[in-house]
């Protein structure tokens, strides 16, 4: 491909504009983690003084610690299994036949254009129906159907670079189907699974309005910094997120190492 | 393509039936209990299942349901077209910058997404409130006497919003710009074309596809939003996926939540069509 | 006045030196040809006569005036791409129309203009065609008639054939060589292919490691190249170490390795040079076959390309020859192992620089 040789005044301006959107996009959470080491009862920027009051405070909250607990849970649960269903319906996908595939695939990844309220409203009323509202019976279905198509996505575009004729030759030297999907399929898709599993996590992590609908004694991460927020914004809820902030940043940095996240990054494409 | 039989390629959609399954369960039956919900009628307190259009008449007629819709819609199309504005320049430098430069772009445009929502929201609280980090700065310096409104209004929404979606708006933009082969770009450099008319004539066009895939995702996300204006609009921006939540939880009026959401799935509908009609427009004839 | 000078043109990439010092003047109406391998600099060399790459050092001219630094949209430059580089969302009429947009040419004029240079490519029929919907030979043709109807002060084209078949390629290389004369316009020619530097070229630049071997017609390059990589590059040669025994004028007696040779070429007695002998160039006869008289040798492998026959002959002095023979001459019945005589004529082998 030729180079494109642009002028380097538009490169200069595009370089001034694009330090001026990192920043939009990084410094408010830059800003809100510095703010959760105040020492006041009170948040302000820069604080007044340092400590690590609210991180204990928070540490010690039966309500935060109750909230970040069945968010692991409910995101524990749901991941693998967001992984299982997902790679299931890529590989049917992919092995499938030509004709349908598109229409199958803009159904599995439909989910993701529907408005969560639409969602919730529709899952709330069946929970109730089946009597399952406010129980991991009805909120992980409910986050499968959210996090499953980013497997399905993530996975089908490993699945799609993937040269089949690798599976055909381990099966000619002997492997059965099942076997060479195992040893040679999955570690080759392997940036696709790892890239669907933390979007399906982060996903379920973070969703609200489902689980907003659902729950009546289930309080996940989410619903606790809301319902908190309803108050006052304080200090803890700028520990609590800036807690989940590093949980994220240390999940992206240790896949960053590995070259995963560009993979993940193909997601919202 | 393979020596398998046909039935053995069909066989392999087996392998969907659990997520099929699934679908159906928290989907499909859900959105077919939502339609049939929107026809029924409901009196004091009690749902009268059958074929009404009470609700239906209701948002035509009561006055406060099509505003919010309106509002709704603009607040999108405001959204969208910040994001669009705000994506296009990223989108471009991603694409001009050397290959380290854009892995770090690409890291600052993804890492965000994998931060929950709601903290975003509460970390632009903290940015924008009446006590928040540029009112105390700007009354710091005697620019001004009282905070400004930056939060409780639409103003707080957009930046919050374009926020959480920017992402979504670079990413199919940098896409169709990268799969521009910059010779078409050199061409018309040659042909005599000065650098702003080759954007114009060349790169904008070829590019239209990303726009339009930026463009529908942002306006369809945009629709959707609940989070962030309840925590940044405060009750002073309201949108109908406001609206459906309030007539659903507090009011328990589910013929009425539904046929809103009906509105609102109609409404994206109608946006997803607009799309491919674009897309249609924007791609140039071609057989082979 | 020439169309294009340049003058020790440099071109550096961190420490790459892609083009390491060229000098190219290319006169009006002439077509001069760069050829040589694969990352030579050819691209790099037409891309600072269109203005898309800044030389480091030097100097360009179009038409006698500096442009070394001139952005490419005020060079009157034509440039026809590798994939053509067509704009996709633009019918064949608005495609050519650009560059006369560009440059404000009245729409009455710019409608002739256009009309006449898509005739000149006979494509009128497809003006309002879209480039997506024709085929690659008329994408080719397209991507002429655009950079052709500009007027341009040179035209530049870049492997322009490459993603053509065989076929096609040939007849395009004849259309473009005969538009050229009947426009004489001057013109510059990017290939790897030998073949079509010989068939079409006025004078031929030969590079290699970003600097011009040797230029001269196609003529000069191919009968007489300056040194062993021109040689080499231009098709099967021959190429041996003789040592001098005795100059006369402009010829010498030489020896290579036990086979005598009488050179095109001089030097004083006992220089060792490097001498090039172009296969198709030597006779070859059976062994004791009448008239053959030669240096004897046998037929070590021999291989059948159609219309011709190329041999590796192990002499029996030492030296190894290849020689090609048209399929046609008698002597091609030949068969490896077979017992052979080969002669060189007097003043085919050729003193090159090593
Ligand atoms: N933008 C660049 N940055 C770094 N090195 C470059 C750049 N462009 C070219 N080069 C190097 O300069 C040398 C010459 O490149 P150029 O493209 O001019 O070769 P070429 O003769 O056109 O080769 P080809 O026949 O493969 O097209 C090559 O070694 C190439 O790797
Ligand atoms: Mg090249």
């Amino acid at each position: 491909m030729t180079e494109r040789s642009g002028s380097p005044f538009g490169y200069a301006m595009l370089a001034i504009f694009g330090a001026l959107v990192a920043a939009f996009l990084l410094l408010p959470l830059v800003i809100l983690c510095i703010q959760s080491f105040t020492a006041e009862s009170f948040l302000s920027f820069p604080p007044p003084s340092y400590g690590t009051r609210w991180y204990r405070h928070v540490a010690a909250a039966a309500n935060w610690r109750e909230a970040a607990l069945s968010s692991l849970v409910i995101a524990a649960i749901v991941t693998p299994l967001s992984l299982v269903l997902g790679t299931l319906a890529a590989l049917g996908l992919d092995r499938g036949p030509m004709r349908g595939r598109g229409v199958l695939y803009g159904i599995l990844i439909s989910p993701m254009i529907l408005p969560h309220i639409v969602l919730g409203l529709g899952i709330f009323r069946i929970a109730l129906d089946l009597h399952i509202d406010d129980s991991l019976l009805s909120i992980v279905p409910a986050h499968l159907t959210i996090t499953v198509p980013f497997v399905v996505i993530s996975v089908g575009a490993s699945l799609q670079s993937f040269d089949t004729g690798l599976e055909k030759a381990a099966q000619s030297l002997g492997a059965s189907p099942l076997r060479a999907l195992w040893h040679i399929t999955l570690p080759i898709i392997r940036p696709g699974l790892v890239g669907g599993g933390i979007f399906a996590f982060i996903m379920s992590f973070d969703e609200f309005i489902i689980t907003y609908f659902l729950s009546v004694q289930t309080r996940t991460l989410p619903l606790e910094i809301f319902s908190t927020l309803r108050y006052q914004v304080s200090p803890a809820i700028a520990a609590v997120s800036a807690l989940t902030i590093a949980f994220s940043a240390a999940l992206t940095v240790a896949l960053m190492m590995r070259g995963q996240v560009i993979s993940a990054g193909r997601i919202v494409r | 393509m393979t020596a398998n039989p046909k039935g053995g390629r069909y066989r392999a959609w087996g392998l969907i039936v659990p997520t099929g399954v699934l679908y159906a369960v928290t989907f499909g039956i859900p959105m077919a209990m939502l339609l049939s919900a929107s026809f029924a009628r409901f009196e004091a307190g009690r749902t009268t299942p059958g074929f009404f259009l009470d609700n239906y008449t209701r948002i035509a007629s009561d006055g406060v349901t099509l505003q919010v819709f309106w509002n709704t819609v603009t607040l999108s199309a405001q959204i969208t077209a910040v994001g669009l504005v705000v994506a296009f320049p990223v989108a471009m430098l991603m694409r001009r910058a050397g290959p380290g430069m854009r892995l770090a772009l690409m890291f600052v445009l993804v890492s965000p997404l994998l931060t929950s929502i709601i903290v975003r929201n509460v970390a632009w609280m903290l940015i924008l409130g009446r006590s928040g980090l540029i009112n105390t700065w700007l009354m710091d310096w005697g620019l001004i006497s009282s905070p400004l409104a930056l939060m409780y209004n639409r103003l707080g929404v957009i930046i919050a919003v374009v926020h959480v979606y920017l992402p979504f708006a670079v990413l199919p933009i940098y896409a169709a710009l990268r799969a521009i082969d910059p010779a078409r770009e050199n061409a018309a450099a040659s042909l005599g074309a000065p650098p702003w008319r080759v954007f114009v004539h060349i790169t904008l066009p070829l590019a239209m596809p990303g726009v339009v895939a930026a463009f529908t995702l942002l306006f369809i996300l945009s629709m959707g939003v609940y989070l962030t204006p309840v925590i940044l609009g405060g009750n002073f921006v309201v949108t109908l996926p406001m609206m459906i939540t309030d007539v659903a939880r507090n009011q328990y009026n589910w013929p009425f939540a539904s046929a809103m959401s009906v509105l609102l799935l109609a409404s994206i509908v109608v946006v997803v069509a607009l799309a491919s009609a674009l897309n249609r427009a924007f791609s140039p004839p071609r057989n082979d | 006045m020439s169309a294009v000078d340049l003058e020790a043109v440099v071109k550096r990439y961190g420490r790459v030196e892609a083009v390491a010092g060229v000098d190219l003047s290319v006169e009006s109406g002439e077509f001069v040809t760069l050829l040589g391998p694969s990352g030579c600099g050819k691209t790099t060399t037409l891309q600072m006569i269109a203005g898309f790459v800044i030389p480091t050092s030097g100097q360009v001219r179009i038409g006698g005036r500096d442009c070394t630094r001139l952005a490419p949209h005020r060079r009157n430059v034509g440039m026809v791409f590798q994939n053509y580089a067509l704009f996709p969302h633009m019918t064949l009429q608005d495609n050519v129309a650009f560059g006369l947009r560009m440059r404000g040419v009245p729409r009455a004029e710019r409608d002739r203009r256009v009309g006449e240079a898509l005739a000149l490519v006979r494509l009128s029929d497809y003006a309002d065609r879209y480039p997506g919907q024709i085929s690659g030979g008329q994408q080719q043709r397209v991507a002429l008639a655009r950079a052709l109807v500009i007027r341009p002060d040179v035209l530049l084209l870049d492997e322009p054939f490459g993603a053509l078949d065989k076929h096609l390629r040939d007849r395009m290389r004849v259309d473009l060589r005969e538009l050229q004369k009947q426009l004489g316009i001057s013109l510059v020619f990017v290939t790897h292919d030998q073949e079509e530097a010989l068939s079409m070229s006025d004078r031929i630049a030969v590079m290699e490691g970003g600097l011009i071997r040797q230029i001269g017609t196609p003529g000069d390059i191919y009968e007489r190249p300056a040194n062993r990589f021109v040689a080499e590059f231009m098709g099967e040669s021959n190429i041996l170490t003789a040592r001098i025994l005795s100059t006369s004028g402009s010829e010498a007696e030489a020896d290579a390795g036990g086979m005598p040779l009488r050179l095109n070429g001089s030097g004083a007695r006992g220089d060792a040079v490097t001498v090039m002998i172009r296969p198709e160039k030597i006779m070859l006869g059976r062994a004791g076959a009448a008239g053959a008289g030669g240096i004897p040798g046998r037929v070590a492998a021999l291989q059948y390309f159609g219309s011709s026959v190329h041999y590796r002959i192990a002499l029996d002095c030492g030296p190894e020859l290849t020689v090609i023979r048209p399929e046609a001459d008698p002597v091609s019945r030949l068969a490896v192992g077979d017992g052979v005589e080969v002669a060189i004529p007097p003043g085919i082998p050729f003193v090159i620089d090593d």
